[in-house]
């Protein structure tokens, strides 16, 4: 019936025996399948998947109440540990915002895990591909977590509880106490995925969830067994003189039974044992009972009696069904039924505390943190949406709590002058880019070698230009002649990379020398007239004159770089080339000092389409996205609509940027839904991309999941930033 | 997104009297005409009628479902861990005798989070995982500290109450 197997038999088992495989799932968030036909192409997945089963499986979920505590314990020990004043007032605040967020929530953790029973030779690392397939989500190979410490002893029933339970002995007995509950019978009614797993998943305490997938049968095997059934009652029901409603409903579950396996499904033996815990008897008993009356409309609960009650917590270990004496009391379910089941992993709840504060969990109400410097590189991120939906109050949040809590500094561009609340907000210079009273030297030297260095200055001239100089016989002409002038000019220094901007050489110079170059008449002839083309926009009285033809008088060294910087061009907005050769020079002096070290720093780029425009300057960004990553520098490229990212070269940028923060996008939602990069959004996906409202986003991390996140500010932030 | 579930599909439990099924009565039945019949050969052939109707509504009851389990089942555990639990108070008294007798174990009433939860054959850790699960914080950051400048791709899962023990930090292939 159910005791254990004897010695022989189980040497001779053993030899035969399957092995197990056990995988840890990172349960998803199922508001990213919110409509009747996400759910049901969910059901869909699951249950194909589930059809494909041929042994014994088990799924499991634990979960346990957690708080915020070892966040607010970090925030803490870092203001101790602080010597920022501001920093530390930043910190306190943050420790407010997590207090209030615990003390308004009851947050729990949960993680879900998967068991098979495989011949040898399965191996583990394919099986978790084909869930992270099956259920797309992250399952890996790993062990599961014990679901007690210590030893504990099996306890009879007595006034305070009057069931089986296991009490803790030995050291530590203030351990929890457990009690063990099996299902021995599903009610007929309807499941979906909601209801009663999430239900059960509500409570505030420590329980654990088995859905012992004992075995599965073979599509005749299970239409034979049913038939058989189908055909006793038949012969019951026809000489049966009175009314058997019971008889007829069995006999009609049957059929339909029958039907849904002819449809593909499968035929599985399952049961659901739950593992409850509870500090003292009194508060176990008000547990387990709670949690049988909750559940009582859709499955049947007993605790579990005398050695079954010790031998039913090895249904959280990867022992297999056979080997667990316990009365089996399983119930046969098809595939679609059994996917309903398996909404624990549609359940995310809070997860580690480490890294940054990115939201709220829409609709769950859990803080989701993610730290993008783990493996110690940067992780670029895109972010998309539409004006007014909250990307600049979200990425004034995101770099203040940056720099707070984790003392990362940040260089933020943006044209439209906002970066004065953050400037303001931490007291540092705000630098505001003027067409009047900038003036960016393009021979600053930016780069280590001088063949770089040329490029870049004649990548500023091809944008002053508005021009490519190559492409046909006369722009690659003038790009020798150009890459000439700047040659000769450094070749005047000793050192060439000791120039300072004060000494560098001017853009009247650099035409001057131009003018004089050509070894042949019509190279004479071609260096003069790019010299007088390049003289006439960028010297005198040109429309670029005052811009360019002097010494930068900017700060752009590397003094202040373990700071915040901010800087604003919203006063040369008027004029793209400016605004361009601005951005340039900016993100090259970041590159320059990038290369010297590799500690960690956000570089946003706000309105990046302005920069993108220009052919040359793409390929700059492009180059920098790949040089910022291995140096630990995060470029955060910020703008309207996702399809800037995804055009032509501009694709190499986003393809650099394994994070994605989208917020409403319903002017650019075709893009979600042909391009490639975005296959993995359901048809949920792109509803909730079109009707985000404001502080909601999409938060995508490449091959770790999706999250739907409200961008809950601390009380600080929203005092700091409302007005952006 | 729903599915309706169904009555257990593989049983079978036709009506027999009132709210007991054919089976049991037939069970309950045949058992007490055996008790019956074995009685006619004994001296108790006097009291043969009345121990078939007390065998009959024994049966039934003993046969009665709760919880999933015949009344029974549910007595045969209850006593058996009774006396495993008396057996293990005292390794010399009679209640041992009879769980040796019976071919019992008394550990069986005993649980070492050690052999039930740490037989998996998954390394916690391989070399390409995202994750660790470690028993506390403090343990996940002395993780990290070890690992630090090693450029591993990890994401830490912290599980506060569930005892997973700290991984062997070799990061064995699975």
């Amino acid at each position: 019936m159910f005791e254990p197997r004897t010695k022989s038999k189980r040497m001779t088992s053993r030899r035969m025996a399957p092995t197990s495989h056990t995988l840890l799932v990172d349960p998803f968030d199922i508001m990213l399948h919110g409509t009747s036909d996400g759910l049901q192409s969910l059901q869909n997945r699951f249950s194909l998947w589930l059809r494909g089963l041929t042994g014994p499986a088990r799924f499991v979920t634990w979960q346990l109440p957690a708080d915020l505590s070892p966040r607010i314990n970090q925030v803490v020990t870092s203001a101790l540990n602080t010597e920022n004043g501001q920093r530390q007032a930043l910190l306190m605040e943050y420790r407010r915002h997590y207090e209030r967020l615990q003390s308004e929530a009851e947050y729990q953790r949960a993680i879900c895990g998967l068991a098979f029973w495989t011949e040898r030779g399965t191996s583990t690392r394919a099986l978790s591909r084909g869930v992270s397939a099956a259920l797309d989500t992250v399952a890996i190979p790993a062990k599961w977590p014990a679901l007690f410490s210590g030893d504990y002893y099996l306890a009879a029933p007595n006034r305070q509880y009057t069931n089986w339970h296991l009490a803790p002995s030995g050291e530590g007995s203030h351990r929890p106490f457990y009690a063990m509950l099996a299902s021995y019978q599903f009610q007929p009614t309807i499941w979906d995925f909601g209801r009663p797993m999430a239900q059960l998943l509500r409570t505030n305490f420590p329980l654990a969830l088995c859905v012992d997938i004992a075995k599965t049968w073979t599509h005749n095997e299970a239409i034979n067994e049913i038939e058989n059934v189908v055909q006793a009652y038949s012969v019951h029901l026809a000489t049966l003189r009175g009314e058997d409603s019971r008889s007829l409903k069995k006999v009609n579950d049957c059929r339909q039974t029958l039907s849904e396996l002819n449809l593909g499904d499968a035929l599985h033996d399952v049961q659901i044992v739950i593992a409850v815990a509870a500090d003292d008897l009194t508060t176990l008993k008000q547990r387990v009972n709670h949690i049988m009356d909750a559940m009582k409309p859709w499955f049947l609960l007993r605790a579990e009696i005398g050695e079954a009650q010790a031998q039913a917590a090895r249904f959280f270990a990867a022992q297999s069904t056979t080997e667990i004496a316990v009365p089996h009391t399983t119930w046969p379910v098809t595939s679609r039924e059994l996917a309903l089941l398996f909404a624990p992993l549609g359940y995310r709840k809070l997860s580690g505390l480490e890294g940054t504060l990115r939201g709220e969990a829409a609709g769950a109400n859990y803080p989701v943190f993610h730290n993008s410097w783990r493996d110690k590189r940067a992780t670029h991120e895109v972010w998309v949406g539409v004006s007014g939906y909250g990307k600049t109050f979200a990425l004034n949040c995101l770099l203040l709590r940056q720099w707070a809590e984790e003392n990362v500094p940040f260089t933020l561009l943006e044209p439209m002058g906002h970066g004065a609340h953050l400037a303001h907000a931490l007291n540092i210079p705000w630098y505001v880019m003027s067409a009047q009273h900038t003036c960016l030297n393009p021979q600053d030297v930016m780069f280590p070698t001088l063949v770089e260095q040329k490029s870049h200055t004649i990548r500023l001239y091809e944008t002053l230009l508005g021009r490519q100089l190559s492409g046909d016989q006369k722009a690659n002409q003038e790009r020798a002649l150009l890459g000439e002038a700047l040659e000769l000019l450094y070749s005047g220094f000793d050192d060439w990379r000791t120039i300072t901007p004060e000494i560098a050489p001017l853009t009247e110079t650099v035409c001057d020398v131009l003018s004089g170059l050509g070894d042949k008449e019509h190279l004479l002839r071609i260096a003069c007239d790019l010299a007088d083309e390049i003289a006439g926009l960028c010297t005198g009285r040109g429309p670029w004159a005052a811009f360019v033809n002097g010494p930068t008088n900017m700060d752009l060294s590397t003094r202040n770089k373990a700071q915040p910087q901010v800087f604003s061009f919203h006063e040369m907005e008027q004029d793209p080339i400016m605004l361009a050769i601005a951005y340039t020079q900016v993100l090259s002096a970041i590159r320059r000092d990038s290369l010297s070290d590799e500690s960690p720093r956000i570089i946003a780029v706000d309105e990046v389409y302005r920069l993108m425009r220009h052919p040359s300057l793409l390929d700059f960004l492009i180059e920098a996205a790949k040089t910022f990553r291995t140096r630990r520098k995060k470029l955060v490229v910020v703008d309207q609509q996702m399809t800037v990212f995804l055009e032509n070269k501009a694709r190499l940028v986003f393809e650099n940027c394994p994070i994605r923060v989208i917020f409403n996008q319903r002017q650019g939602l075709h893009v979600f839904r042909d391009d490639p990069a975005f296959q993995h959004f359901n048809a949920q996906h792109l509803d909730i991309i079109a009707n985000l409202p404001r502080f909601h986003y999409l938060f995508d991390v490449q091959d770790e999941g999706i999250w739907y996140l409200y961008n809950r500010p601390s009380d600080g932030e929203y005092a700091r930033f409302s007005n952006t | 997104m729903a599915a309706q579930f169904k009555s257990n599909v593989r049983l079978r439990e036709e009506k027999g009297f009132g709210s007991i099924s054919m089976k049991r009565l037939i069970f309950s039945g045949t058992g007490a005409v055996f008790l019956f019949m074995g009685s006619r050969m004994t001296p108790f052939a006097t009291m043969s009628l009345p121990i078939l109707v007390g065998s009959f509504i024994l049966l039934l009851m003993l046969s009665g479902s709760r919880g999933g389990l015949p009344l029974w089942q549910r007595l045969v555990l209850g006593w058996r861990a009774r006396l495993l639990l008396v057996a293990s108070e005292n390794s010399t008294g009679t209640a041992s005798q009879l769980v040796l007798a019976l071919n019992l174990n008394t550990n069986d009433t005993y649980l070492r989070s050690k052999d039930i939860f740490q037989n998996q054959k998954a390394d916690l850790r391989s070399k390409d995982s995202q994750w660790a699960i470690y028993s506390d914080v403090c343990e996940a950051r002395k993780w990290e500290a070890q690992q630090d400048g090693k450029g591993h791709s990890t994401r830490l899962l912290v599980v506060d109450d569930f005892d997973m023990p700290v991984p062997d930090l070799s990061g064995k292939e699975d």
